[in-house]
């Protein structure tokens, strides 16, 4: 993953690829001229993404040997704004959209800067709107936005980078490491992930926010799910969202028949494993949240359970069950996943493993204890969001509201963790 | 946008309270590397002989032992990661309030000068920031070898940015009087390395190189060798014991040591040199190639103590 004047090249072209197919798709009326163009988008979206990002991938899957691996580099956001173009046309052709004739305009429909490197996948009916409106420049547009990003750094500086510090060393060197600290170090990840992104996306929100712009919202507080299905509603829902309108109603959706439904679900989650990555580690995450989604719909089904809304139990069955999923999504290989698994799943665990792990200084129990309690604070600041806690106490929204935030504030400068660490789904 | 205001304010008033927060629990350490950096910046000493040096000095010369066996009152001002340009700054420092002592023992390290190598920074250097108001000499001498020492002085943002949990923890060490492993041994400045820290180096390979001091390394020893005439302190040049397989892979070391020499003749300083000794042979006393263990620095500083007080019964 770098980034090189040169690739911005790669973000001319499929500006000027698709703004030029829409308007050739919108002027024909015959079909199959149509979903000619149509097919030159896709193909020429999906060629690049495919070369840069998965050649070296099928070429070691080949000939099992990276000795002629191309030297290829993968141009940053390259995954998100080809969808994003993508869909553009897409909906042209549907004809849910028309055509944008102004070229500027497009460009910066594709290229917002906000969310270009990591999204969200915005929709062209949501931002491009946005986009024609004129803006003028809030203090409460700006306060929010600032409040949004506060957020955001907070998130990526202080929890995800704080808990890279212990999830890299155990990942990175896990055949010594026990069971019990791999299965922390996956927790720790899962969380890790998730203020990685939602941060990002909140410092990108935020920062459109600023400008009077609303991006697509992206994340519903996810780890506040009690199921694997209730999950995926609310994580990186820009994507998700993204592999149901364009990959999953074009299969035939859920009407079609159970076994041909159960294919659809496990392709989309296939193409999503793939989607982050060239590595059997991604299609593994993949396949294991596909199917532990089909048995979680039948399950429910079968018992007819019909209650929604949050369940203790369900949340643990749904942190246990990313834990072990996110595991493969961080393991660097395949092999070090079933090492990873084994220990895990011997299910020999003791302090003393862990202490012995870290040989415990009184330091490291006191980074640990912040981690912990840095966790614990997140899932309180999600609850009270989730459940809207105080927003209508005036006294809240005119003191407490704002002390937060100041609060929120110096801490990343306390506890944040500076040492330049890029953002995960930046390689994405 | 007068709410914006008062944000800003607060937010700033709250920045510098939070950092002084930690600052004064740094400055409530009792024992350890805070401690000594307390006596060194900001207390008034009167010691007879002090030591100055690297993480070296600060490892190999028990002031127990010393003490002990010179009758003087000695203090050990050693400072892990010092070049000889903070060494300037911790007898520099020190002389501001304190009053001169009658020997400077200056440690010095020839092995670290590899050729064309600089660091920009100083090491660990936030351990120096909870002293930056109190010390103008230490302020500026800083700040010459590294710029943004005026950003880490007047902007508690930049400054809490770069203190990373170790820093965090020692202010919370300071208020809540624990120790940790390092400290627990600590004695007048002197550290001794744990056993916990020893390292397996018995097949360590040693790429040979030379030692080029620069020009600066230079002019310090001149200007130490003129602050010590100053205050009339009688310079002593040690240079401490490493490991006999680490000093036969560094050639070049001759012209620099020369100077050295010439110097402490010229001056009748006390010069000696402990690299050849017999215990740079033993493996046993060593926690890594560069440090004594703390058998081995309990030897040492018996052997330098006796050699000192020889020549200066003189």
């Amino acid at each position: 993953m770098s980034w090189n004047p040169t690739y911005a090249f790669l973000l001319v072209v499929p500006i000027c690829v698709d703004y030029y197919c829409a308007l050739q798709i919108s002027r024909q009326l015959n079909k199959t001229k149509r979903r000619l163009w149509l097919s030159a988008s896709i193909f020429i979206g999906l060629g690049m993404l495919f070369f840069y990002k998965y050649t070296n991938f099928l070429i070691g899957s080949i000939f099992s040997t990276k000795e002629f691996s191309l030297d290829i580099i993968l141009p940053v956001g390259i995954s998100f704004y080809t969808f994003q173009s993508m869909s553009y046309t897409i909906d042209v052709y549907r004809g849910v959209v028309h055509p944008e004739k102004n070229i500027a305009r497009f460009a910066l429909f594709i290229s917002f800067f906000p969310q270009l490197v990591a999204g969200p996948i915005e929709r062209f009916n949501h931002l491009m709107p946005q986009i024609y409106a004129k803006h003028k420049l809030h203090i409460q547009n700006v306060l929010s936005g600032l409040r949004i990003m506060v957020w955001g750094f907070f998130k990526k500086i202080v929890i995800a980078d704080r808990l890279t510090l212990y999830v890299d060393p155990v990942f990175n060197n896990n055949p010594e490491y026990s069971g019990i600290s791999l299965l922390i170090a996956g927790f720790f990840f899962l969380i890790q992930l998730y203020c990685d992104f939602s941060g990002y996306y909140d410092i990108a929100c935020g920062t459109a926010r600023l400008f009077g712009y609303n991006l697509i919202e992206n994340w519903k507080r996810p780890l506040l799910s009690s199921s694997v299905i209730e999950f995926w509603r609310r994580w990186h829902i820009s994507l998700t969202s993204w592999f149901k309108d364009y990959v999953y109603i074009p299969l035939g959706g859920n009407r079609v028949s159970k076994v041909k439904w159960v294919l659809n679900i496990l392709i989309v989650f296939i193409i999503s494993g793939i989607w982050h990555g060239a590595n059997w580690t991604f299609l593994i995450w993949g396949m294991m949240h596909g199917i532990v989604f089909i048995l979680e719909y039948f399950t429910k089904k079968v018992l007819k359970i019909t209650a929604s809304g949050f369940s203790i139990f369900g949340w643990i069955y749904l942190l246990a069950f990313e834990t072990i999923a996110f595991i493969a999504f961080r393991s660097s290989g395949v092999h070090d996943l079933y090492n990873i698994y084994s220990k895990i799943f011997s299910f020999q665990y003791s302090i003393e493993n862990f202490i012995s792990d870290f040989q415990m200084s009184r330091f490291f129990i006191f980074s640990f204890i912040i981690n912990v309690a840095l966790i614990a604070f997140l899932f309180f600041k999600e609850l009270k969001d989730e459940n809207s806690w105080l927003v209508d106490n005036p006294s809240y929204k005119k003191i407490w509201r704002p002390l937060f935030y100041i609060g929120l504030f110096i801490s990343i400068f306390v506890l944040g963790e500076f040492n330049l660490k890029e953002f995960i789904y930046f390689q994405f | 946008m007068r709410k914006l205001i008062v944000y800003i304010t607060l937010i700033i008033v709250l920045g510098f309270a939070v950092r002084e927060f930690f600052y004064f629990g740094t400055k409530q350490n009792q024992a350890g590397e805070y401690n000594k950096l307390n006596t060194l910046f900001l207390k008034e000493n009167n010691y007879d002989l002090i030591i100055v040096g690297s993480s070296r000095a600060e490892s190999h010369f028990n002031t127990f032992i010393i003490d002990s066996v010179t009758n003087l009152n000695s203090y050990n001002l050693g400072l892990e990661g010092a070049e000889m340009e903070l060494m300037r700054t911790q007898l520099e420092s020190y002389l501001l309030n304190s009053k001169p002592p009658k020997y400077v023992v200056l440690n010095i390290d020839y092995h670290i000068f590899y050729e064309g190598e600089k660091e920009d920074t100083i090491y660990r250097f936030p351990r120096f920031f909870p002293y930056l108001f109190y010390n103008n000499l230490l302020y500026n001498n800083l700040k010459k070898i590294d710029k943004r020492f005026f950003y880490f002085k007047w902007n508690p943002f930049y400054s809490l940015a770069h203190m990373d949990d170790k820093y965090i923890y020692a202010g919370l060490k300071g208020y809540m009087g624990i120790t940790n492993k390092l400290d627990e041994k600590y004695y007048k400045g002197f550290t001794p390395i744990p056993d916990e820290f020893q390292r397996d180096f018995s097949k360590e390979k040693y790429t040979s190189y030379k030692s080029s001091p620069p020009a600066s390394v230079y002019s310090c020893i001149k200007s130490i060798v003129h602050i010590c005439k100053k205050v009339n302190s009688k310079l002593i040049f040690v240079i401490s014991p490493i490991y006999y397989k680490r000093v036969n892979s560094i050639t070049g070391e001759e012209m620099f040591m020369a100077y050295i020499k010439s110097i402490a003749r010229k001056n009748s300083y006390i010069y000696k040199d402990y690299s050849t000794h017999s215990l740079c042979f033993n493996a046993s006393l060593f926690s890594d190639p560069n440090h004594l263990n703390e058998k081995g620095s309990t030897v040492f500083s018996l052997i330098f103590a006796q050699d000192l007080y020889k020549e200066l019964s003189k």
